[in-house]
């Protein structure tokens, strides 16, 4: 009975944030949804693109290229029966097949994405891309990503708080504290039966098969053809099945892995190494948490829907509401899209960085330079650029450029965490603590993420700021985040 | 030598035309147990009992508007690809080589479920 009631008390608590009922037997899904009276209003940049920028892929930002697919956007948005939120459109070097949303309500297309249709011709159609972004548009209408992030936050929240009290408990003794302990324990209780049953699921499989659907009725409304919805599903189910064909050579698996370790170890090393000649002694990123996976994986993995499951999900959708409509495909405007200059030259541009990033472990830095050096706009402006462009300077002994152009990036609204992590190493470098220590917690409410605890504490234990680190360790504490805690923990006592 | 020629050419269209059998997808399901089909020139035909298109070979996809062309007995139908399954294989996605570093973010927040799965999820 009290974990029934310490769940109904912390699901009470959540909220319900949407009036979805979920896809209905009988009709359209867009007829079922009464729409939120309002969308969380669109945040400053780098809270808008994150968690985009805590990944050194970070984004870009190319008009030229985004107004086309905004255009097809806002001929979706004007489908959707309430208030329409901003949903603006970024590019990302990633070479996988995928888009994205950013719990802040950003949408992302990976040139990888865009590879496909580019490499596709029979693929290519207005309609088949407007499935995309309409999949990701939906995201954001039915408020997944919001969802997601506050649900993560309010898990933390309850983790963090009775970790907290059971410590002060634990220290302090005393008959209120302890009642704080029972009350703090309880809310951990309540917190990990809400996992155990499913309270703070990924929501995953549910939610794409929602925005799958409430894409379809999008573009059946918006006069799309949803008869080649199902063009990127079937690319994922082609994907999928080459990825399970691949599974089953567990030789071949065992090898990937032995090469991702070593390339892991490899890759751990290589910042510091780099970059530790520029600075002044008893610099190091080693502790900043670069965090390499190395090549090899398999491309799609399996946690998510099977595409062969959405796909029959989405075409018994369709084939029951959709099947007696005939729409002309809309093929030459994405045709004269994706053939442009622009498409081209960004995808082309991918690839390159791509293959900068590849050359980087091996440190083979004039080689670097000279695929940097061949690399135009868009991305040559991007963060992933600028990033490796610096570690290329430290390479070559270009120290005064290096540390001249990590200040630029490092003040741009577009920064990358790597980038922030590495102005304030160098900022402490030099002796600066108090600008280090500003900087990071100037950036930490920027991207309104906790990423940069460990590193504060770090530099502030350095400098002897015992205050700042006893404030700063229970901060990181209250955030409820064991890896977290634990850096900053290991930190404190470096 | 006319019937080792004529032997020759009839063994030839054998293989080939088991050679274009083997290679021409077929629709291998369907939905419901009936499905719209539309008239080459796009004309509604009403619906049609799903056993007229199981098994049988698609022709080719219509480039006005993507539908499938399947050779019924009682002749050549539109059907839309999302009502039925048929045994044609999409492209594959290009391989790629993956991310070379994980996210940073402490929080772990993920951006929302992405088209595809994330293959830096270990890092996630």
């Amino acid at each position: 009975m009290k974990k029934f009631l310490a769940l109904a008390g912390t699901l009470s608590l959540l909220g319900c944030s949407t009036s979805n009922p979920g896809i209905p037997a009988q009709g359209t899904y867009i007829s079922h949804i009464t729409p939120p009276a309002s969308y969380p209003t669109r945040p400053a940049l780098q809270k808008l693109i994150f968690p985009h920028n805590s990944e050194i892929e970070g984004i870009v930002v190319d008009p030229t290229i985004t107004a086309y697919m905004e255009q097809i956007r806002d001929r979706l948005l004007a489908q959707w029966p309430g208030v329409k939120p901003d949903a603006p459109i970024f590019l990302s070097v990633d070479e996988q097949f995928s888009s994205d949303v950013s719990p802040a309500g950003g949408m992302f297309i990976n040139a990888g994405m865009i590879q496909y249709f580019s490499d596709n011709p029979e693929t290519q159609s207005e309609d088949a891309f407007a499935f995309i972004i309409a999949h990701e548009l939906s995201h954001i209408l039915l408020g997944h990503a919001a969802d997601k992030a506050a649900n993560q936050k309010l898990e933390q929240r309850f983790s963090g708080a009775s970790e907290f009290g059971t410590m002060v408990a634990a220290a302090a003794g005393g008959s209120a504290i302890a009642s704080s302990a029972k009350t703090a324990l309880l809310s951990l209780y309540g917190a990990h039966t809400l996992s155990e049953y499913g309270g703070f699921p990924s929501w995953s499989r549910s939610q794409e098969e929602e925005a799958d659907t409430l894409a379809v009725d999008l573009m059946a409304k918006a006069g799309y053809s949803v008869s080649v919805a199902e063009t990127s599903l079937d690319a994922l189910n082609t994907a999928d099945q080459r990825d399970a064909a691949r599974a089953e050579l567990k030789a071949k698996a065992a090898q990937e892995k032995a090469q991702q370790e070593a390339e892991k170890n490899q890759k751990d090393n290589l910042t510091a190494a780099v970059l530790n000649p520029i600075l002044t002694p008893g610099f190091s990123l080693l502790g900043s948490g670069l965090n390499y996976v190395g090549k090899g994986m398999v491309y799609v993995n399996l946690d998510h829907p099977h595409a062969a499951e959405r796909r029959a999900e989405l075409s018994h959708y369709i084939d029951r509401n959709y099947a007696d409509l005939i729409p002309i495909l809309h093929k030459a405007p994405f045709q004269k899209w994706i053939r442009s200059q622009e498409v081209q030259k960004f995808l082309h541009e991918s690839q390159a960085i791509n293959e900068v990033a590849d050359m980087a472990r091996t440190k083979n830095w004039q080689k670097t330079h000279q695929l940097l050096a061949g690399i135009g706009s868009p991305v040559r402006s991007s963060q992933i650029w600028l990033y490796f462009n610096i570690l290329t300077e430290a390479g070559l002994g270009q120290n005064r450029q290096a540390i001249a152009d990590l200040q630029v990036a490092s003040q741009r609204d577009d920064v990358i965490l790597q980038t922030v992590l590495l102005w304030a190493d160098y900022l402490d470098s030099q002796g600066k603590t108090d600008d280090a220590l500003a900087y990071l917690a100037q950036e930490q409410k920027l991207f309104d993420d906790p990423a940069t605890l460990p590193k504060q504490i770090m530099i502030a234990k350095k400098a002897k700021k015992t205050i700042t680190v006893d404030e700063l360790v229970v901060e990181c504490q209250m955030t409820g985040i064991d890896r977290l805690q634990q850096q900053c923990s290991a930190a404190s006592k470096s | 030598m006319k019937k080792i020629l004529s032997l020759g050419l009839l063994c030839t269209t054998i293989l080939l035309s088991q050679a274009q059998a083997a290679s021409t997808p077929t629709v291998s399901g369907v939905f419901e147990k009936t499905v719209h089909a539309f008239a080459e020139n796009h004309a509604p035909l009403g619906q049609i009992p799903a056993s007229d298109l199981l098994n049988q070979p698609v022709a080719g996809i219509d480039e006005e508007t993507g539908f499938l062309k399947v050779q019924t007995p009682k002749g050549l139908v539109l059907v839309a690809r999302a009502a039925v399954t048929t045994t044609m294989t999409a492209a594959a996605p290009r391989e790629t080589s993956c991310s070379y570093i994980g996210t940073l973010a402490a929080s772990g927040t993920g951006s929302s479920s992405g088209f595809a799965s994330n293959c830096k999820a270990g890092a996630r």
